[in-house]
Formats: C-alpha cells, structure tokens, sequence
C-alpha cells in the first residue's frame, strides 16, 4: 500500500503530459496551456520513481489498515441518506450511529453529542450565516 | 518612527469591538484545538475558515491568526500533561515538560510553556513589525521574473525540507501543482483537465482540498490510531501551582530570548515552519545551555526552547506571507488562499494599498498575543478536561464539521465528495511517507506561478534571459540550484564518509 501514491502520481503525471503536450508547451514566445502539465507530470513521475527505487529493499510493513476507510464509507452513506431526509437530519443520525454501534457509548451521551452537535451547526450555519442547507425529499412535503 | 504611527493607527482598528471578539474566539478555539491530541493548527484553520466568509476580512484574518498562534500555546498542554503533543511544533515540549509533569511539577512546566511562548510571539511580533516594512519595499523591486524566481524557490525548498525523503517532498509539490492546473487556464481560456465536469471547469476548490487533506485525514487517522491513555495519568493542577518563581523565569528567559530570535529566523523561511523552528532551537540549547545536562531528562529550559521558538516561527511566518505573498508554511498557505478568497492580494503593494488591513493585523498579533497568555493561564483547569476529550467522541464530530464547512462553501455537494477523496489521498500519502504541506502550499502557488512567467516571458519577447537580468533574480536562482542540489551532494558526502570508516574499521 506504501506504492499506491507513486504509482498513481506516475500514471496521472503520464497522463497529464500526454494531454499537456496537446493543449501546446510554448505557443507565441511564451508558455503555453501545457507548459505547467508538462513540466508537473514528469517532474510527479520522475521523483516517484525515485521514491519506488529508494523504497525497494525497505521490509518494514505498511501501516495501512482497511479500517481507514470506515470514516468515509460511513460519510458517504450520510451524505447518501441526506438525499432523502436532508443533511442536519442526517447529521444526527450519523453522530449518534457512530457513537452508539462503534464506540459502544452510552445512549443518553450519544444522544446528548448528536443533538448538540447538529444544534451548533444549526444555530451557525442555518440561524447565522443562512445557508440554505439541502432538505431533501422531506423538504418537498 | 513611522512604522510606530502606522502601529498605532493599525492599533485602533485592531481594538474594535468586532476585531476584538475575533482575537478572543480565535484565541481560545486555537487553545482548545491545539490542547486536542491530533488536530493540528492547519485543521483548526481549514475547518474554520468557511465560517469567516461573511465577515469583514481583518476580522477574518485577525480571528484565524489568532487561531494559529494560540495553537502554539495549546499543543503543549498536551505534551506535557499526556507526552501527546497536540501538534508537531510541540513535539519537543514533550521530551522535558512529561518528565516534568511525572515528577510532580507539571504547573511550572505549563508556565514555563506560557511564558515562553509569550516571550517568543512577542519577539517575532516586534520583528515583523520592523522588518515588515522594509521587506514590503525591497519587494517592490520585485517584477514578473523575480516573483517567478521566489515562488520557484519555495516551492524546492519546501519540497527538501519537509520530510526525510526530499523526492517525496517533490512528488507532493508535483501532484499539487497537477491540481492548479485543473479547469480553465485563466490567462488563455483553455479548458484543462476538467473531463467535461462542469464542478471542475472552474478549478479543484481550495476549501475541500484544504478541509479534506488536513481535516478528514485526521479523522481517518484517529480512527486508524486510536490514542488511548488513562484519565488518571493527568495531573490535576491550580493555577497557584502553576505559578514560577523568580529565579526559574530569570532562568529561562535568555533561552526563550534566543530562541524567540532563531525561532522566528526559521518562521521566515518558505517551507520551515515552527516544528523545524523548535527542533533547530532546542537542539541548540541542548549544545550551549548551561543546564544543558538536563536538557531531555526534564528541565524548563528545554520547554522554553521549543515554545519560544514554535511561537515566534508562527509570527515570522506571517513576514513573507503578507510582504511577498509567499506563506512560509502549511497554515499561512491556507490564510494566503483566504485572503485570496476575500479579495485581497499579499505582496509587496499590500502595505501600500490596504495599510488599515496589514496593521490592523499586526497590532491585533499584540493584542492576541497577551490574551493568549491570560486566557492560557485562567484556563489551565477548562485545558485539563479538553485534554481529556477522547478521540472516539472527535471523530464523528469533525466528520460532520468537515462535510458541512466544505459543503457550505459553493453549496454543492461535489465538494462534499472531492473533500472525502482527498482525505483518502492524504491518508495514502501518508502511509508512503509523503508530506501533503507541499502539495497545499503548490496549490496556491501553481495560478501566481504561471501568470508571471507568462508576464515574464511577455516582457521579454520569449527570452530567458530575463530570468538573469538582476541581481536579486541571480541571488534567486543560485538559492534554488543550491537547495536542490544540497540532499544530493550531502548524500554523496555521507556515503563516501561512511565507505571510508567502514574501510578504516576493516583495516
């Protein structure tokens, strides 16, 4: 998992010189759309490969763990869940969902974070600053 | 003399009511923040910026500067009390204030902490305040080539001096600069990159890539790495407790005097920052100390080396922010892309055209500066329990915080989604050993970039040689050659050293 970053940094830097050196390098005595693709992408190439080359003999294992990406599985299914019953509705459920099946909290402070939270983000962004936050389909009955 | 009248004027406007409130709240969310395990000065600011939209932008600004220097003042409650700094720069507080805090003098590490970090704001505040001027002029000497120069220059020298690996430090600034450069080139009017998305026609936004990259990859990295500690490890002290003697403040106050000097030396430096700052500062008081014996095993020298340091890093850093336009790290990165956001733009004219802003700003540092020491102490009990906040009750909280910052800021929630994958690309980069301060701070740097070599090229009808017209452009240029070829050649050095004892050893 250590090589996912350079990996991807040589395939997107391969890509963004392909597509740099269609938008044109030097066009009129100057650069042109390309020039900073161009020269980003070898640069995102070269110096990943020098990563991968130093890194080659390293054997420690890699910190990553499936775990990481929990945070965002469950972010994207708030925001999914948002569609329907709007975001500070989702919000909460969210909080509390978390608290309560993952960190094994008590009920009452789960409840107590959840409502306080989503309650400050209220007051802030809604009563505050009026951003108009997404209802969803329960913001059209 | 007329920096004094310019001062005061910047005095009146920093001490109205609105600029006020600003540099209280700022004060003591950057406290509380900086006391938080985990969440550094750069998340607090990110995750915080989307709420000063509406504000005045010396408001703003004064609000979030407040946030980064008083976050220097959290991150060691922390370190000292948990042996967790709250942030990088206070990894060093922890090497002396823990062994300080097991052996029954936790209050006077925490003073010491306070004291210094208010010795050490103060003396880079004093230094801005002198060199700031005069910076801003000699910027003016500054055209479309030298800038180009400059911003090359930071953008190398924060690539080798973050992290052990330089090449690392460049791939983040390489993938950053492949980032600017998504959506329409604003000097031609080409589509690139934007693969017929409409969301990114007009760039990757600043605030999810900020909030993503610095917040949500906290959260993952919480949940990753749980910190686990008991509460019955922190001490429970008062504020008597805390308070120093006479002969302890004479005995730290040269070192936090020094190392306010080195500390804000290194805060000017594109790509150095305060934790470098409190490393270099500490490991200098550790050579010349006089009580430099116990410097690592539990002396309030070695605490006030790094805070005076960290905090006077975090004021220098603003120098070449506001005179230049070049952040001199990962935070004034995200103040520079605000700033940017409210209409300002940082650089040598800045002084010239919005005078009440820059002064404002600087003499509310002042201001902020002594309510960070009061607040740091009357809150000493409110930080024991901020402490003690687990991560487990952080992590859907921030969620939250990161998905509505981002999202209120275009009112879309493809920034929602854009900010979730960057979070996961930090959390990559991380895991590959890559720092992501490069990649923010080539972010901002990429569109500025680009305008003046265009505008450099322009001027010269298509010839390099304005890149070696003046002596301020071959100053820059030698810089950046030196920088990038140093690792290299230090490398070579180390390497022949090390075969040359290995074949002294066999011999």
């Amino acid at each position: 998992m250590k090589k996912v970053v350079p990996i991807l940094a040589i395939m997107t830097g391969l890509y963004w010189v392909i597509k740099g050196y269609a938008y044109g390098f030097w066009v009129r005595n100057g650069p042109g759309g390309g020039f900073l693709p161009i020269v980003a992408g070898l640069m995102a190439i070269v110096f990943s490969l020098a990563v991968l080359w130093k890194d080659r003999k390293e054997k420690t294992p890699s910190d990553f763990t499936w775990l990481a990406f929990l945070p965002a599985a469950a972010l994207l299914g708030m925001v999914f869940f948002s569609y329907l019953v709007g975001i500070l509705i989702s919000m909460a459920v969210y909080i509390f969902l978390w608290l309560k099946l993952i960190e094994k909290r008590k009920l009452s402070s789960s409840l107590a974070i959840s409502f306080g939270t989503v309650g400050v983000i209220y007051g802030l962004f809604v009563v505050w600053l009026k951003v108009p936050l997404p209802k969803g389909l329960l913001g059209l009955l | 003399m007329e920096n004094l009248q310019l001062l005061w004027m910047g005095l009146e406007t920093a001490c109205s009511l609105p600029n006020l409130i600003s540099a209280f709240f700022g004060a003591i969310i950057g406290l509380v923040v900086g006391a938080m395990p985990g969440i550094g000065s750069l998340s607090g600011v990110a995750l915080l910026l989307p709420l000063t939209f509406k504000m005045n932008p010396t408001t703003a600004i004064i609000g979030l500067a407040a946030l980064y220097y008083s976050n220097m003042y959290g991150g060691s409650f922390s370190a000292i009390l948990l042996n967790i700094p709250g942030d990088s720069p206070a990894v060093m507080t922890a090497l002396d204030g823990y062994p300080l805090a097991r052996s029954g003098r936790a209050g006077a590490a925490l003073s010491t902490a306070i004291c210094s970090s208010f010795f050490g704001g103060t003396i880079g505040i004093i230094i801005l305040t002198i060199s700031g001027p005069i910076l801003a002029k000699w910027g003016l000497a500054f055209g479309p080539a030298e800038l180009t120069l400059l911003i090359l220059f930071a953008m190398t020298s924060i690539g080798w001096l973050l992290g052990e690996n330089p090449s690392a430090g460049l791939v983040a600034t390489a993938i950053g600069v492949m980032l600017a450069t998504v959506g329409v080139d604003r000097c031609l009017g080409q589509e690139r990159f934007s693969f017929g998305s409409v969301n990114l026609f007009s760039g990757v936004s600043f605030i999810p890539l900020v909030i993503g990259m610095f917040g949500f990859s906290q959260v993952i990295d919480m949940v990753v790495n749980r910190i686990t500690y008991s509460s019955a490890e922190i001490q429970k002290v008062t504020l008597k407790q805390s308070m120093l003697k006479g002969k302890e403040l004479k005995g730290i106050t040269p070192t936090a005097i020094r190392t306010g000097l080195i500390g804000t030396i290194v805060g000017v430096m594109p790509g150095a920052g305060a934790t470098a700052a409190s490393f270099i500062s500490y490991i200098m008081e550790k050579r010349i100390n006089k009580n430099r014996e116990q410097i690592g095993k539990g002396a309030l020298e070695g605490v006030a080396a790094a805070e005076a340091a960290n905090n006077a890093a975090a004021a220098g850093a603003f120098a070449p922010l506001l005179t230049l336009g070049i952040p001199g790290g990962g935070t004034t990165a995200v103040l520079l892309g605000g700033l940017m956001m409210w209409g300002l733009r940082p650089g040598p004219l800045l002084f010239k055209e919005n005078p009440d802003f820059v002064w404002g700003l600087i003499s509310s540092m002042y201001i902020g500066n002594i309510i960070c020491l009061l607040i740091s102490f009357a809150c000493i009990p409110l930080m024991m329990k901020v402490v003690k906040v687990p991560s487990a009750v952080m992590v859907p909280v921030i969620s939250v915080v990161c998905v509505i910052g981002t999202y209120t800021v275009n009112n879309n929630m493809f920034d929602v989604y854009l900010m979730i994958v960057m979070g996961i690309l930090a959390y990559f980069m991380k895991i590959a050993k890559i720092p992501a301060a490069p990649l923010l701070l080539a972010f901002v740097l990429t569109p500025m970039f680009e305008s003046y070599v265009r505008q450099a090229f322009d001027i010269s009808d298509g010839s390099f040689g304005i890149f070696v017209g003046s002596n301020i452009s071959k100053t820059l240029l030698a810089l950046t050659v030196l920088f990038c070829l140093a690792p290299v050649v230090m490398g070579f050095i180390k390497k022949e050293k090390t075969s040359v004892d290995s074949a002294a050893i066999e011999n």
